[in-house]
């Protein structure tokens, strides 16, 4: 294949662009590591250099002053637990619409799936009511349950997709096996479909983690609060403290970058699968 | 209506209360650590009571309130544990919110007065505290004449104040001696100061713009020393209007220090302790502010630190001033024992307790007693000076009216400073006001 | 074979435990969010029927209007910032080009990470005292440039929509890639064989063919405009004097704060309505024939 001038200098100014904004989309994070090594002082007089010295004074102190720990394991709670049983139920429902014979499957289907486009805001206020009068304010299932119903829509709508696709043989083969529907799910079904069910479960594990609003609203307890609450709270508290702030925002991001980084393929395909099956 | 009227009446009691508390020698000591003159039944139940309270980090004055909790845990006769938290001003009032909605609230909160405790009160999450006042006289007698007024809701009374509060200027004496100014005694004097000092090249006042209330209290205090005690009693019983021509006057006087340059660049993208670390730091000359940051100045500022009142644009109304009570508490309806909650309002209230904020924090006392200038550093025994001074004092207009137009009275002063034509700001705040009326 | 997969009780264990659940939390709230947006309640004492006066109210208040515009504001900034960018993004990456994986990986981690701290991260950047991008302004010879970004009445949307702009063009452009992916590539070649150029076949070959994705991709552009919330709560708070408040933050405010729960709803409800309508709209605006390979 022989390239062309202009094919030449046009690869350049992709190459330009794609570099540009690579440097866009890391730097600031990088930044944002190297100056939680710093004191509040190196901040101000030197924002881009290296740290003088490499402290972790700064994590010591996210970590014991700002709690950041404890906040990280409400998270991790709150975000396992969530995802966990919206896994397993979401591709119950997912089976059943895709494989079982039954009228409604369509129309339920649909009513799920209408839910992608339901803001939580048009919500939350009858959940704080509703909440308030089953006395579950403040406990870990007040935020667990709702990020529970949020997700199905986007997980059901994933899963199906992915089931829709498996060649009927198997099941038939299973039955004649003298398989029951239950064993046809568990050892046929979930291990085929384990590649949807792990993007589905970090695209999940990932909405549940970062989201602000209805921790905020449900958990008033600084000790059950999750990371991202804890980050406003901490950024009230030491608002003029910004290196420590930093380094409690560096504490919050590790996990879903590790995530992301190990598991970048699933998840980039779980995010945009639904969008592109529309 | 009621409300507001004796809200203004105790202002000016208060301020009386606040002279009269220095000529009267009361001497009675009121340490109820562990007197027990609460109830005669008080038993040792123990356990647990939560609590709430304004407060961040950057305020000197925490590790004191901290003291006297873990000192009421030690010595309290019921056993009880006080466990309280801080948190930031716009966070706190999100949570109250939120827990009075939910029926959590803890034992015992931090308030503030008038139209913010109000719709807790009417939907009875609040316990009256009157007759623990009225079963202790010398508890009740204790507070600056009026104070209590201010937390009183249909002659009950909800909560007691801690601490009384009002703005003044606090200035870096430094500085001023360096440009060879004076405290200034009239607004124009003022103004040239500020004049002065921008030449200089110093930043002549800190200034916050992300919490719209620091503004707000500053054009507050303009438009006091314009209109006088009347502005703020014409309003509150609904004979002035918010966008009456002393508060137009006001924000335009505002509107022409940011023109001017006498607030430190990107002060309205600055958080209040930013701005605060400017003046500690001596980098501005100035700083308009309660009160309650006078421990912080001194700290930071030592004898440096010093504290005037704005003069009045109209010489008449000199030392009338935005200030009211502050931090004050108030035990929830659904606290478990509601005695011990009491007992810790008391214990709080000690005079030992008060005086120990005072001396040591320069935190002004609800409590009558006698102060010893003595044992304050110069600029406590500055503010103290001031505040005795005061003809007259208006609550800050957001608790006065709470979250509507309260609110909404400070967010239109960051319009102002935003560049908006202040009768046009004004204008709206009042139409605010009049369709807010039945949201 | 129908006995098996037509069981009603084994469709009804498979169904119900999620559908319970997500009637309950989802669907019910969403009625009972439409019937609290006729009362004025502060959840304290008992609440009072006011039939649409919240809704009259709503758009007499210059606040939520400020509000309303700033989020249309924000979904056609969205909309402009994002497709164009994501579509030019996707196109090259798209196309075989060395470290294509890498790049995507890249662009796409940003929205991944939580709103809070993406908010806080862009505070630092946009800081008046110790900020990127005043700092790279000095750098550049543009020190007359330098302010507190946040702060201005006229920027700070702007400021705003760069970071969602930041933080999800890699999402958008992943979605793009996906979808031509999905065009064969023997499409391609009997182009490349007809001679038609790359920008030939993108506009003969790509975009009409993607066109349907992108329909999907602008209502998930207007949607997740519409839902912004943390990185506004956290970067300026609604403010200077509401020139980023978003209908969302003013909700929250209108209920957290004002313990208006009633009108906060009202809020709550034209919320769901646009994002009805935006959904119908685009439905109609990017209506395409049936695509056939």
């Amino acid at each position: 294949m022989k390239t062309s001038l202009k094919d030449r200098l046009l690869l350049v100014i992709k190459y330009v662009i794609l570099a540009a904004f690579t440097l866009l989309c890391l730097y600031p994070i990088f930044w944002l590591i190297l100056s939680s090594f710093k004191t509040n002082e190196e901040l101000y007089t030197n924002p881009w250099g290296l740290p003088a010295v490499f402290r972790i004074a700064n994590y010591a102190q996210a970590i014991v002053q700002g709690h950041i720990l404890r906040y990280f394991g409400n998270s991790v709670i709150i975000a396992l637990s969530a995802v966990v049983i919206s896994v397993i139920l979401s591709s119950m429902v997912s089976y059943a619409i895709t494989r079982m014979d039954w009228k409604l499957s369509k129309l339920t289907l649909n009513i799920f799936i209408i839910g992608m486009m339901i803001p939580v805001y048009a919500m939350i206020i009858p959940l704080f009511s509703m909440f308030n009068k089953m006395g579950l304010l403040n406990s870990y299932l007040s935020v667990i349950i709702p990020q529970i119903a949020i997700s199905f829509p986007m997980s059901i709508f994933i899963m199906t997709g992915f089931m829709g696709s498996i060649p009927r043989e198997l099941e038939e083969a299973a039955v004649m096996d003298g398989c029951n529907i239950y064993q046809i799910f568990w050892r046929i079904i979930t291990p085929i479909s384990k590649s949807s069910i792990v993007t589905v479960g970090v695209v999940s594990f990932i909405n549940v983690w970062n989201d602000l609003l209805l921790p905020q609203i449900f958990l008033t307890d600084s000790s059950k609060m999750t990371l991202p609450v804890g980050l406003t709270e901490f950024q009230g508290q030491y608002s003029t403290d910004y290196v420590t702030m930093i380094a409690a925002v560096i504490i919050t991001i590790i996990p879903s970058v590790v995530v992301y980084i190990l598991l970048h393929r699933n998840i980039m395909e779980g995010m945009v699968a639904g969008a592109v099956k529309g | 209506m009621k409300k507001r009227l004796a809200a203004l009446l105790l202002c000016i009691t208060m301020a009386a209360g606040l002279l009269a508390g220095c000529g009267k020698g009361n001497t009675g000591s009121q340490d109820t650590g562990g007197s027990g003159s609460v109830d005669a039944e008080g038993k040792k139940q123990g356990g647990e009571l939560t609590a709430m309270c304004v407060g961040t980090e950057s305020d000197t004055y925490l590790p004191a309130y901290k003291a006297i909790v873990d000192e009421f845990n030690k010595t309290n006769e019921y056993g009880v544990t006080v466990n309280m938290g801080f948190y930031e001003n716009e966070q706190y009032k999100t949570k109250l919110t939120t827990l009075m909605a939910s029926n959590a609230v803890p034992d015992i909160f931090f308030t503030w007065e008038l139209a913010y405790l109000e719709p807790f009160v009417s939907g009875g999450k609040v316990t009256d505290i009157t007759s623990y006042l009225e079963g202790d006289q010398e508890w009740k007698n204790s507070f600056s004449g009026g104070t209590l007024d201010l937390l009183s809701y249909d002659d009950k009374i909800y909560a007691i104040p801690t601490q009384k509060s009002l703005c003044v200027m606090f200035y870096n004496k430094k500085i001023f001696k360096d440009n060879n100014i004076a405290v200034p005694t009239t607004y124009e004097d003022f103004l040239k100061a500020c004049d002065t000092l921008k030449t200089a090249g110093v930043i002549p006042m800190a200034m916050c713009g992300t919490d719209a209330w620091i503004p707000a209290q500053f054009v507050q205090q303009i438009s006091n020393g314009i209109a006088g005690m009347d502005l703020y009693n014409g309003i509150s019983e609904g004979t002035r209007k918010w966008n009456d021509a002393a508060h137009v006057e006001a924000a335009g006087e505002l509107q022409k220090m940011v023109d001017a340059g006498y607030f430190q660049n990107g002060y309205i993208g600055m958080s209040p302790e930013e701005s605060t670390a400017l003046f500690t730091s001596g980098k501005a000359a100035m700083y308009f502010m309660g009160a309650w940051d006078s421990s912080k100045v001194s700290e930071a500022l030592k004898e440096d630190g010093g504290a005037f009142i704005l003069p009045a644009k109209n010489p008449e109304y000199n030392n009338v001033s935005v200030g009211s009570v502050d931090t004050c508490f108030a035990v929830s309806a659904n606290c478990k024992n509601k005695d011990a909650a009491v007992a810790f309002l008391k214990f709080w209230t000690s005079q030992v307790n008060e005086e120990k904020l005072l001396y040591d924090q320069g935190r002004m006392p609800a409590g009558n007693f006698e102060i010893d200038s003595s044992k304050l550093n110069s600029l406590f025994a500055e503010v103290v000076n001031l505040s005795k001074q005061q003809k007259g004092l208006t609550p800050w207009w957001d608790r006065a009216f709470g979250a509507g137009e309260g609110v909404e009275f400070n967010n239109t002063c960051v319009a102002v400073c935003g560049g908006e034509e202040p009768q046009k700001a004004f204008d709206s705040l009042q139409q605010f006001a009049e369709d807010n009326a039945d949201r | 074979m129908k006995k098996v997969f037509g069981n009603k009780i084994n469709i009804a264990v498979f169904v119900l435990p999620a559908f319970l659940l997500y009637a309950v939390f989802a669907l019910v709230p969403i009625g009972y969010n439409v019937y609290l947006s006729f009362f004025q309640t502060d959840m304290m004492s008992p609440a009072k029927f006011v039939g649409l006066k919240n809704y009259i109210n709503l758009f007499n208040d210059g606040t939520f209007t400020r509000a309303l515009r700033n989020n249309i504001f924000m979904v056609m900034g969205s909309l402009i910032a994002h497709l164009p960018l994501a579509l030019l993004f996707g196109n090259i990456l798209f196309q075989k080009i060395k470290g294509s994986h890498f790049f995507q990986t890249v662009f796409f981690l940003p929205c991944v990470i939580c709103g809070v701290a993406v908010g806080l991260t862009w505070s630092f950047v946009y800081n008046s005292e110790f900020g990127l991008l005043n700092k790279l302004l000095e750098i550049i010879g543009l020190g007359s440039l330098k302010q507190a970004w946040l702060a201005n009445k006229n920027l700070a949307l702007f400021c705003v929509i760069i970071v969602v702009m930041w933080q999800f063009v890699g999402y958008h452009m992943i979605i793009q890639i996906a979808a031509m992916k999905n065009i064969p590539g023997s499409l391609y070649e009997a182009a490349g064989l007809d001679g038609a150029s790359k920008w030939k076949q993108f506009t003969a070959i790509t975009f009409p063919l993607i066109k349907p994705i992108l329909k999907v991709d602008a209502v998930l552009i207007i949607t997740g405009s519409l839902k912004y919330y943390d990185l506004v709560a956290v970067m300026t708070g609604g403010g200077p004097n509401h020139a980023t408040e978003l209908m969302s933050t003013y909700m929250f405010y209108q209920g957290f704060r004002t313990l208006k729960y009633g009108y906060s709803s009202a809020i709550g409800v034209i919320l769901l309505l646009l994002c009805i309508c935006s959904v119908l709209l685009s439905n109609l605006v990017f209506r395409s024939e049936a695509v056939e390979y």
